[in-house]
């Protein structure tokens, strides 16, 4: 029997083309739906499994799915900002831990994230060399970000400006990296942490340059009246916050009237979640949203897409399995002088129905390894693929 | 066999790809907590000074920290190593009134600050001259302040002390009785202190005085220094402009007293013995004195006011 495996081995080997065509068809019969399967459940797990570690998130009244991924996930999508007097005016109730995000800005590819201290502690992230954030201008990077641009803490990343025709607009921020996270297989990965206070500053609503005041500044004022100085264009803002230079960085206006895209709210239980859930009910300039509840509606829709895609699938392996079978009938009809001569040199019928099994055996089971293969590279990157897609 | 095995593979491989675990690892509660011991950081001496002797024989106190900072604490920057050791103090003890600049130049956990001038903020002193600049579309804007040393008015130290007390309560509730009573010990010293410095400056009788730094506005107003102000530093040579200017003042304010934070330079001082002013240190103790203690520090005050005279 070995044999007549041996010579339908050798006939697939010797119709490359023929074997190929069939190979990949029943490839991507078996992989396709197994992929789609996958890509959704994985990507629905991620999801909610981020979303159920957030209870609550505040932020301006609009899109609440805007509001979900750019807090959970830094979506460049934005929702539209709120006051950080929001957070101080809440805190200030007690009912919850209010950590607030502003996250509207790129390094590098990787989205800049304002935030406090508090948000390490809440995703229990940890420093894996270096330190913590500690003065103005310093940042820690995810994991992925340091191995996709080559850095570690001590070296500098840049923000990227807002918008390339803007000559006139904020200038980039050159960041001095403190520390790196350790990889939680999260969008923390792919993120650049900074204070808010950073990501204001970034937005240029603080800013450092030589004091007005001294002499030294003569060159850059233009005016000088009574208590007020005047300066021209020519007054040079600080690209980098150094030790040397960050006392000179200030802010313009009350820090209360600054931006946030949202605040992540942790009550310590759920009769505060609740109470808090109502309070935001009515208002009409802020909504307090479960991230848990807006993904889940999200996914819902996901799985519907889902079902229609595998039924279409499953029309067209049914059609392509049909094909093949057409295929493998008309090859017996085209060999049967083939099998008669084997049959008349001895070979048993047996051996001929082996070789034929033989060879259908040997295109499924290729196709199987392949599809199999396949499927584990999708699982691999699915959630890089889904990380990648989710911060776009 | 080797059909039969590798066909076992390929089941196995589609198996492992279609099932099996989500590879999500399971997260730790997000806002559990280690315990650890009380840290108290205070951001100058004065405040390191009050919460120690309120501690002092306390075994189950906090551990009182006062950083070491070169110069004055109102100019610190805090290095990484100090960052560090203030983002892991369970209180961080501020002075308040804008004594820490600093603190809008770190990250630090908001929550974990005390501000000990906050129940006193209707007694806080504008600052004087504050210049306005404008640059870009985001029009005027100035960097006023509030005079910040409070503790040389014993009464608001007092003050002081007693919010740092009820800290210590918070943290440590089995010391609060030798917190208090050590605060009430604490209170009469700077009440002694008051009393010394009121004796002191009650004899000038209303003499004009020079300030050689706009950091005495609380003495002042305490004692009713007829004073006035100007920005010289002692370790610096004043330019021509600032004599000029105090020339100016002198017309006015025809003082034969200037108080200043530390010895100036012989320089300046020989020039203002010429002009009749007396130089009497009258050092802030914003920072750990090289020798002595607080106390020690404002009796030395209070011995070289009555030199001056």
């Amino acid at each position: 029997m070995t044999g007549a495996m041996f010579l339908g081995w050798r006939y697939l080997a010797h119709h490359r083309f023929k074997s190929s065509i069939l190979i990949a068809s029943i490839t991507l019969m078996l992989f396709l739906p197994a992929a789609t399967r996958l890509l959704v459940e994985d990507s629905a797990t991620a999801l909610t499994s981020r979303a159920d570690q957030t209870p609550l998130v505040l932020g301006a009244r609009g899109s609440e799915l805007e509001l979900v991924l750019n807090t959970l996930y830094f979506h460049a999508e934005l929702p539209a900002e709120i006051e950080y007097r929001t957070l101080v005016s809440a805190q200030s109730r007690g009912l919850a831990n209010f950590i607030p995000i502003h996250s509207k800005f790129q390094a590098q590819g990787a989205p800049i994230v304002g935030t406090s201290l508090d948000y390490f502690e809440f995703r229990a992230l940890k420093i894996a060399s270096g330190r913590q954030i500690g003065l103005l201008g310093e940042c820690v990077i995810g994991a992925n970000v340091a191995t996709r641009l080559g850095l570690g803490p001590g070296d500098s990343i840049i923000s990227s400006p807002e918008t390339v025709f803007d000559i006139a607009g904020v200038y980039p921020l050159k960041m001095t990296i403190a520390g790196v996270l350790e990889a939680t297989g999260t969008a923390d990965d792919a993120a650049v942490f900074v204070d808010v206070r950073t990501s204001w500053i970034i937005q240029g609503l603080g800013h450092g340059h030589a004091d007005l005041a001294r002499p030294q500044a003569g060159a850059a004022v233009l005016s000088r009246r009574d208590d007020i100085v005047t300066a021209n264009a020519s007054l040079t803002q600080y690209a980098e916050i150094t030790r040397d230079n960050i006392s000179a960085f200030h802010f313009h206006g009350s820090a209360e009237s600054f931006p946030l895209t949202s605040v992540i709210v942790v009550p310590p239980d759920q009769k505060n979640a609740t109470l808090l859930r109502g309070r935001f009910q009515d208002n009409e300039l802020l909504q307090l949203v479960v991230p848990g509840t807006v993904l889940d509606d999200l996914l819902e829709t996901v799985f519907a897409v889902q079902n229609y895609v595998i039924l279409g699938l499953a029309i067209l392996s049914f059609a392509t399995i049909a094909v093949i079978t057409l295929v493998f009938l008309l090859s017996q009809q085209l060999r049967k002088g083939e099998f008669q001569t084997l049959l008349r040199i001895g070979a048993s019928r047996s051996y001929v129905s082996v070789l034929i099994a033989s060879e259908i055996g040997f295109v499924f089971l290729i196709s199987a390894l392949l599809a199999a293969g396949l499927t584990v590279a999708t699982r691999y990157y699915a959630m890089q693929v889904l990380q990648t897609f989710l911060t776009l | 066999m080797i059909f039969l095995r590798t066909l076992l593979i390929s089941v196995v491989l589609l198996a492992a790809a279609c099932g099996g675990d989500d590879g999500q690892t399971s997260s730790a509660s997000p806002l559990a907590t280690e315990s650890k011991n009380t840290l108290v950081v205070t951001s100058n001496y004065p405040l390191y000074f009050f919460a120690s002797r309120i501690t002092a024989g306390v075994s189950t106190a906090p551990e009182i920290v006062f950083p070491d900072i070169d110069g004055d604490p109102a100019s610190w920057i805090p290095d990484a190593e100090q960052i560090q050791l203030l983002q892991s103090a369970d209180v961080v003890i501020l002075n308040g009134a804008g004594a820490e600049p600093w603190l809008d130049l770190i990250t630090i956990d908001r929550r974990r600050l005390l501000d000990t001038s906050v129940g006193f903020t209707d007694r806080l002193i504008p600052l004087e001259g504050a210049v306005a600049h404008q640059h870009g579309p985001e029009g005027e804007h100035s960097h006023q302040g509030m005079a910040f040393t409070t503790w040389l008015d014993p009464k608001l130290a007092i003050a002081q002390a007693h919010v740092v007390t009820n800290e210590l309560i918070e943290l440590a509730p089995i010391g609060e009785k030798q917190f208090r009573d050590n605060l009430a010990k604490l209170q009469q010293e700077l009440m002694e202190l008051d009393s010394q410095l009121a004796k002191a400056f009650t004899r000038l009788n209303g003499e004009p005085v020079l300030f050689s730094h706009p950091v005495y506005q609380y003495l002042q107003r305490r004692y009713g220094i007829n004073g006035e102000s100007v920005h010289w530093e002692p370790g610096e040579e004043p330019t021509t402009s600032a004599w000029i200017a105090l020339q100016q003042i002198l017309a006015t304010h025809p003082a034969t007293i200037m108080i200043w934070e530390d010895e100036p330079m012989l320089s300046t001082a020989e020039r203002l013995s010429n002009a009749s002013i007396a130089i009497v240190p009258f050092h802030t103790a914003a920072n750990r004195p090289e020798e002595g203690d607080y106390f020690g520090i404002m009796r030395d005050n209070v011995e070289r006011l009555g030199i001056g005279r």
